[in-house]
């Protein structure tokens, strides 16, 4: 596994294309080895794209509101494949509508999410709980 | 300055005498006779031939290809089946190999087993981009200490891992490549098809009794489907063709070639998986005239039972004539109405083909509506068609192939062109002209361009 280097794309049928752009700036900046998937990316696209380039963590994004059906079972999936320590993170506008944050995040860590973020989240803390993540998911191997 | 081009088959060995002149390329004889066990004899016979009927002149430049003996036979090990292992198959097949076996994740016992029972000339072994995962490499690197010395092994995997390739496997014949998919988004198949070709000419060329040839003609042949993809290059890159496709239909392989990149409004659909190389070969084992016609007849089926749907008691006539070839593969139409069923067979095989050379195109329902997400080379604009083989050369019908089912089994369009013309390499001159590439090229690509357009 390979702490720096991590996938990015927008889940499902999603073509919301500018939040993702952003995204890959600013982790590569942050010192990331990221590898884009783009819009539109299938749960088994992460995981061969994680899989392929021995990443260490997958950050998905949903903004069109059906972030749920999407994103259900990815982490199983994973476990399936042969990544066992995956750090999973998922961003954006989740859900439909304006519901309450707090539930919303417990619906995702209940899906296996490591970390669940709303669209205003400061992406600086985000780098931070990642070099944490990953550096306790690499020291448990 | 003559050119002397030899084309050594699996059944056929076939040649022809160019005369350089002028910038122009003429036919000054051709010849054939059956491929020989041991391959120069046959070579020679046609060479013989070739100057007897075209007469003393000066010596001639020898160009060759081969794809005698099984061809270049190469296994394809990656890691996942839609990257690595993807971009181990283009790279194979756009050198001009056979793809005998494709392995992907962890290799297993019986997969060596397999592997050792087929004993491919290449192992193309990926696995994992630059700086990507490496345990799978290593872990098949391990089961590959079991390989046959038969089998070279090409590694165009992960860099970081190279080294320890190196040291577990280097004590057997081993080539290193640079990575066939550095990056996803990436593939990067000229080193390992470099290293291919080096391994074509070192040691099979050796293997199959070519050696002498080399020795004798002064050059080095071409794996006949890379000399093809070669041409199919260089004809594209003259423009008048415009994008198109190259069928070569033989008795029992029909390979696919297609040149042309996709237009901005193309790329402005929604795509997944590797990018698409702008000349492109994939090769079907399943889908000839003779050899692979029993295999043919239940691939193609889809496309064989539309195609005599109009017909009257054609399905038992059909189904007798896929006997009466099979036993008899040297078989030849005897009358107006199995050259009907044998064109049906040549139509299908095309159109079997052609969808799996070509993308798909599925429709994603989103909230925004029906939304395109493509996968694939999409051949929908290509404007020309170029038939080629025995089969096809004589002016077959190939249109119902690309329009008769125009969705996959799983609903998807299939994205083969849509309103090509037709041009027909009459002459089946094509393959002789590709190996004259290297010695003439500006004549080659115009002797080959004007006889497809020639009314
Ligand atoms: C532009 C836009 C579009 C464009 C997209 C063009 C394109 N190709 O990019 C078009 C017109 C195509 C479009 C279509 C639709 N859209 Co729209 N769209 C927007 C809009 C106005 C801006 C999106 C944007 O670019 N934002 C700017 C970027 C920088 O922000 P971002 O995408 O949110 O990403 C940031 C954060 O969310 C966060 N983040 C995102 N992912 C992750 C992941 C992790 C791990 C982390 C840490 C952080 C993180 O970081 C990003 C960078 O700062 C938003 C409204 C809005 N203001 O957000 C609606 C919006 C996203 N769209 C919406 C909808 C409903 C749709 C449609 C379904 C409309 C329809 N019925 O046709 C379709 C869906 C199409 C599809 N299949 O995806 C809704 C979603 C509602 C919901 N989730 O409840 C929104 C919120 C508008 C609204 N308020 O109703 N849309």
């Amino acid at each position: 596994m390979n702490t720096h280097t991590i996938v990015l794309g927008v889940i499902g049928a999603d073509c919301h294309a500018v939040g993702n752009k952003i995204l890959e700036a600013f982790f590569s900046r942050a010192g990331f080895r990221v590898v884009n998937l783009g819009v539109m990316v299938s749960q088994d696209e992460f995981i061969d794209a994680a899989i392929e380039t021995g990443a260490g963590a997958i950050l998905v994004s949903s903004l069109y509101g059906h972030g749920e059906i999407d994103c259900a079972g990815l982490r199983e999936r994973c476990l399936e494949r042969g990544l066992d320590r995956m750090v999973l993170y998922v961003g954006g506008n989740l859900v439909v509508g304006k519901a309450d944050f707090s539930a919303t995040r417990d619906k995702f860590l209940a899906m296996g999410y490591d970390r669940v973020f709303p669209p205003s989240v400061e992406l600086d803390e985000v780098v931070r709980l990642l070099e944490q993540d990953l550096a306790l998911k690499a020291e448990a191997r | 300055m003559r050119v002397l081009s030899v084309d050594i088959g699996s059944t056929w060995t076939k040649g022809a005498l160019f005369e350089l002149r002028d910038g122009g390329l003429t036919v000054l004889a051709r010849a054939q006779t059956p491929t020989t066990a041991h391959l120069p004899e046959g070579f020679t016979r046609v060479e013989e031939e070739l100057v007897r009927e075209a007469g003393a002149g000066e010596r001639p430049r020898v160009v060759w290809s081969s794809s005698a003996h099984g061809g270049l036979a190469v296994a394809a090990l990656g890691l996942v089946p839609d990257w690595t292992l993807a971009a181990a198959r283009a790279a194979a097949l756009s050198a001009g190999a056979r793809i005998t076996s494709v392995f992907s994740y962890q290799l297993t016992p019986r997969d060596l087993g397999r592997l050792n029972a087929e004993r491919p000339d290449i192992l193309l072994f990926s696995g994992g981009t630059d700086g990507g995962n490496t345990a799978f490499v290593s872990h098949n690197a391990r089961v590959l200490r079991g390989l046959s010395r038969d089998t070279v092994i090409v590694y165009a995997g992960n860099r970081d891992a190279a080294a320890e390739v190196a040291d577990v496997l280097g004590d057997r014949p081993l080539e290193l490549a640079d990575n066939v998919l550095p990056d996803l988004r990436e593939p990067a198949p000229e080193s390992a098809r470099e290293a291919i070709r080096r391994v074509f000419l070192e040691r099979i060329v050796e293997g199959k009794g070519l050696s002498e040839l080399v020795a004798r003609t002064g050059s080095a042949p071409k794996p006949t489907p890379l000399a093809m993809l070669d041409y199919v290059r260089a004809l594209g890159r003259d423009g008048r063709l415009g994008r198109f496709v190259c069928l070569d239909l033989g008795g029992a392989t029909c390979d696919v070639y297609s040149h042309g990149a996709a237009t901005p409004e193309e790329e402005a659909v929604a795509t997944a998986g590797l990018p698409e190389p702008v000349t492109k070969r994939t090769v079907e084992g399943d889908l000839g005239m003779r050899v692979s016609a029993r295999p043919a007849a239940a691939a193609a089926r889809p496309w064989i039972d539309r195609l005599l749907a109009a017909r009257e008691r054609a399905a038992p006539d059909f189904e007798a004539w896929i006997d009466a070839i099979h036993a008899d593969p040297s078989r030849l139409p005897a009358d107006d109405r199995e050259a009907a069923l044998d064109a049906v067979l040549a139509t299908a095989c095309v159109g079997a083909a052609v969808a799996r050379h070509a993308g798909r195109i599925e429709i994603v329902y989103t909230a925004h509506g029906p939304t395109e997400l493509k996968r694939g080379k999409d051949l929908r604009g290509f404007q020309t068609i170029v038939c080629s083989g025995g089969f096809l050369s004589r002016g077959a019908e190939v249109l119902p192939a690309f329009s008769v089912l125009p969705f996959d089994e799983r609903g998807r369009i299939v994205c083969a062109p849509a309103g090509p013309r037709v041009l027909y390499d009459r002459e089946y001159l094509l393959p002789l002209l590709a190996n004259a590439l290297d010695a003439a090229p500006e004549a080659a690509i115009q002797a080959g361009i004007g006889r497809l357009l020639a009314p």
